[in-house]
């Protein structure tokens, strides 16, 4: 027995076969479909586009455009802004939804979470298309408005604008959000609420220094979920959005298509990815990855 | 793009394709006194009929190809254009310089442009074809409506060309999206 433990400990400290050939399919696969995309990225935004040819030489000339034209500046202060928004309202969605779910949900909880996870499981697309019935022109809400008799005649205030590119994004990311704020408020211990009670806190002082500070990393894993899907996204503010309302995603998108300027759309994909990773340190230093 | 192109022409510059710095200035201000009647800018043939059969707009900018479609759904529809202030394109076919069958290509080139194959295509789209031969295969009536009974009438068309300051429309078109 001891000379076999003996000469498994031996193997292992000389070479830990198992623990490299375990290692090398995920470090192949995030090498292939993640650094080496990542590096040419980094490399067509660094070359630019002259006459139709991408000239493969260094300049800074696609970072300039983005830095110096005011129509593109307003494009990533409009994204910023939309993902922001869109984050802070799934907050206050998610934080009470989670809670009922979670203290009063007894035993429909899990029925409750799959409610939650559902929309999840039909296509992006049709979420989206399902905005445009509900708030179009001859659409549900107008119908439902004009029946009241709320509205004499149709409006036109409800789609092609910030507010339903919101609406979807709001709609759409939701169960991004709140999946772990249910996590977090799962891992909140009841008698900690009661404790707080029982020393005469009344529930707002409760709710602000006793969950929220516990909640928290739940609350932050979620807002990287929907500000990340939110900054790269171009379908929604394309199908719903407003004529000038465009964000980040749909000028890379038209840099990779019609416009042919595949180095400027490098360069504005890397802002968006610096974007994405600056909220992203902000939140880690928060320690929200535990709840992810 | 080609709607950057059709303002120049309303402006009255002489060649849409080729446009100094002040005149995408001039372009750029007729656009922006034009959006806030713009709903929608469509992307596709299909999102626009839907748009017109939704209530959602009443007059677009477009190719034949909607009218067609919303004329077959019995939608009423109407179409006009600019007199001598035209701008158009042709779609080509290319064959790569790596293709393994080139005769095959070849082939489907020359059916393209035979009768039939330029006839299938008008009848899909309502677009005007290129070829005599499309116009003797649709009818007299027919090409009278597509504008194919006299095709110098094609020589009056501002055709797309490439344009040198490329980047400089698309960043006037992102302006006007922004």
């Amino acid at each position: 027995m001891s000379s076999l433990s003996s000469s498994l400990t031996k193997r292992r400290s000389r070479f830990p076969v198992g623990l490299y050939a375990s290692l090398l399919p995920p470090l192949v696969w995030m090498t292939l479909l993640y650094f080496v995309p990542i590096a040419l990225l980094v490399s067509y935004s660094v070359w630019r586009l002259e006459a139709f040819d991408i000239v493969q030489e260094f300049t800074l000339k696609n970072f300039q455009t983005i830095v110096f034209s005011s129509a593109y500046r307003t494009v990533i202060v409009r994204t910023i802004g939309t993902a922001l928004g869109v984050t802070l309202i799934d907050v206050a969605i998610a934080l009470p939804l989670g809670y009922f779910i979670t203290r009063y949900g007894g035993r429909y909880r899990p029925l409750l979470t799959i409610l939650v996870i559902l929309p999840l499981w039909s296509s992006y697309l049709v979420r989206v298309f399902a905005w445009k019935i509900i708030l179009g022109y001859n659409g549900v809400l107008n119908t439902a408005l004009l029946s009241l008799g709320v509205l004499q005649q149709p409006s036109q205030i409800f789609l092609y604008n910030q507010f339903s590119t919101t609406l979807t994004f709001v709609h759409i990311w939701l169960p991004f959000m709140i999946l772990p704020v249910i996590t977090a408020f799962e891992r909140l211990p009841k008698d900690l609420i009661e404790a707080s009670a029982d020393l005469n806190a009344p529930p707002w002082t409760t709710f602000r220094r006793v969950m929220l500070p516990l909640v928290t990393p739940g609350i932050l894993a979620g807002s990287i979920n929907v500000f990340s899907l939110t900054m790269g996204d171009f379908i929604t503010p394309s199908l719903v959005g407003s004529p000038s309302g465009i964000m980040l995603g749909n000028v890379i998108s038209s840099q990779f298509g019609v416009s042919y300027n595949w180095p400027l759309g490098a360069a504005f994909s890397l802002v968006v990815m610096l974007i994405v990773f600056s909220g992203l340190a902000i939140v880690v230093r928060q320690g929200a990855l535990e709840n992810l | 793009m080609m709607t950057i192109a059709d303002v120049a022409l309303w402006l009255g510059k002489d060649d849409p394709y080729n446009l100094t710095d002040s005149d995408l200035a001039e372009v750029k201000e007729k656009l922006l006194e034009l959006r806030p009647h713009i709903r929608k800018f469509w992307t596709t043939a299909g999102e626009l009929a839907n748009l017109f059969q939704s209530g959602e707009v009443v007059l677009a900018h477009a190719w034949p190809l909607t009218y067609t479609q919303l004329s077959e759904a019995e939608f009423p529809v109407g179409s006009v254009s600019p007199r001598g202030k035209l701008t158009g394109w042709t779609d080509s076919w290319m064959i790569s310089k790596n293709s393994r069958n080139a005769d095959a290509a070849y082939q489907w080139i020359d059916y393209i442009l035979s009768g039939d194959g330029q006839k299938g295509v008008m009848d899909v789209t309502g677009y005007s074809g290129a070829t005599t031969l499309g116009a003797e295969a649709i009818g007299s009536d027919r090409a009278k409506e597509l504008y194919m009974d006299d095709l110098s009438l094609h020589s009056q068309i501002n055709m797309w060309q490439s344009v040198k300051n490329y980047d400089q429309w698309v960043e006037l078109w992102n302006e006007i999206r922004s």
